[in-house]
């Protein structure tokens, strides 16, 4: 666990070394007094702060008062924005400005509903893509891979894929690509099966 | 009950996480992206991104460690580049000659890259729980424009201190008058 002492410390990223506030935000490379490795650090005033404690809730002291939902024995301070159930200081979640239970918040996680809680996302944009050109390299794979492409684009193509901004480009390219190949093999086989029915 | 998308803009720099011994077992593209509020770190591995979120007002600090990856890889390059070009001119067939001036001229433009690229280093981030590394800001160059576009923004989050009023008050907090620079680790 980290001490309020060592939060306001700084180690060597090389010989973990601890270092004192000499050597902050001197503007240019500082050898490390431990190894001599060249450090730079910058400094900002969150360091002055320790690391944050955790919310005591109050006992219920007057019979009829209103508790928590899930701790029948605490105080009530707040309403859930998700599901209007009462809280206590310790299971009020504030994110963003708006008040959750824990329910609420791991509800919205799995519905990916918090933008700023979501860890993870699949590039169904970018797989499709590489499906499609993947013929490229050897065409006989787009007889299974342009259909399993196409399929990508239409199921997934609403689906939020980077988080750092969302372009159609990738899906669009993919399925244009798909559906030529697509033709392309139509075409070949009314061909082939044409040619040995003649 | 759902949030609108948080709008990025992409901070300088590109780098790679490695995972393994000294073979890499994996590799993970990572970049850098500046929210509202916070630092995105995107690692992309395959088709799956993963997010860290490095809010303004929690960041204490950025480590920038030089290292001396550059000037290896300038050193391995280099022999190579003179091997093959030097080789070249000892070789009497004219299609021997070209193959071994290609395969030199390669490893001279790897190392013209690499040595326009700059010193390289090592950047951590520190928050008052974890210390992250930051692949992306692996040149000295990109770091330091990393961090002259991020610094206003935390300042601003954190409120304006000046270095040395920040250097004496962590020190008064820290220690007493005479003390060294530094403390073995704990």
């Amino acid at each position: 666990m980290t001490t309020g002492l060592e939060s306001s410390l700084v180690k060597c990223s090389n010989c973990q070394a601890l270092l004192f506030p000499d050597l902050f935000n001197l503007g240019e490379l500082a050898p490390c007094p431990s190894c001599g490795s060249l450090l730079n650090i910058e400094a900002f005033p969150a360091m002055l702060q320790g690391p944050a404690t955790g919310a005591v809730p109050e006992a219920v002291l007057v019979e009829g008062e209103s508790s928590c939902f899930y701790h029948p024995t605490k105080k009530a301070t707040i309403v859930c924005d998700g599901c209007g159930r009462f809280l206590c200081a310790l299971c009020d979640l504030e994110l963003n400005g708006r008040h959750v239970c824990p329910a609420c918040l791991e509800t919205g996680q799995k519905k990916a509903k918090f933008k700023d809680l979501e860890n993870s996302r699949m590039l169904w944009d970018r797989l499709s893509f590489h499906i499609a050109i993947l013929p490229i390299l050897f065409f006989w794979t787009s007889l299974v891979g342009a259909p399993i492409a196409l399929y990508l684009v239409l199921r997934y193509r609403k689906e939020p894929c980077s988080i750092t901004g969302k372009s159609n480009a990738y899906f669009a390219a993919a399925a244009l690509i798909a559906v030529l190949e697509i033709v392309f093999w139509i075409f070949f086989f009314v061909l082939v099966l044409g040619h040995k029915h003649t | 009950m759902s949030e609108p998308a948080v709008k990025y803009k992409k901070l300088p720099g590109r780098g790679f996480r490695t995972d393994g011994t000294w073979i890499a077992l994996s590799r993970t593209f990572c970049r850098l992206w500046l929210g509202p509020d916070h630092l995105l770190l995107v690692d992309r591995q395959g088709y799956t991104e993963t997010y860290k979120r490095f809010y303004f007002r929690d960041i204490q600090a950025v480590v920038i460690r030089k290292t001396n990856r550059a000037a290896m890889w300038n050193g391995i390059l280099g022999v190579f580049t003179i091997l093959f070009g030097g080789w070249s001119l000892v070789v009497d067939n004219v299609p021997g000659r070209v193959v071994l001036w290609i395969i030199a001229g390669t490893f001279a433009l790897f190392l013209l890259t690499n040595f326009f690229g700059g010193p390289t280093c090592q950047t951590q981030i520190k928050t008052a729980v974890q210390t992250e590394q930051l692949p992306p800001w692996n040149r000295l160059r990109t770091a330091r424009k990393g961090l002259d576009r991020t610094r206003p923004l935390l300042l601003q989050a954190q409120g304006e201190m000046s270095a040395a009023d920040l250097r004496a008050r962590l020190g008064e907090r820290l220690r007493g008058p005479s003390t060294s620079s530094t403390a073995e680790p704990t």
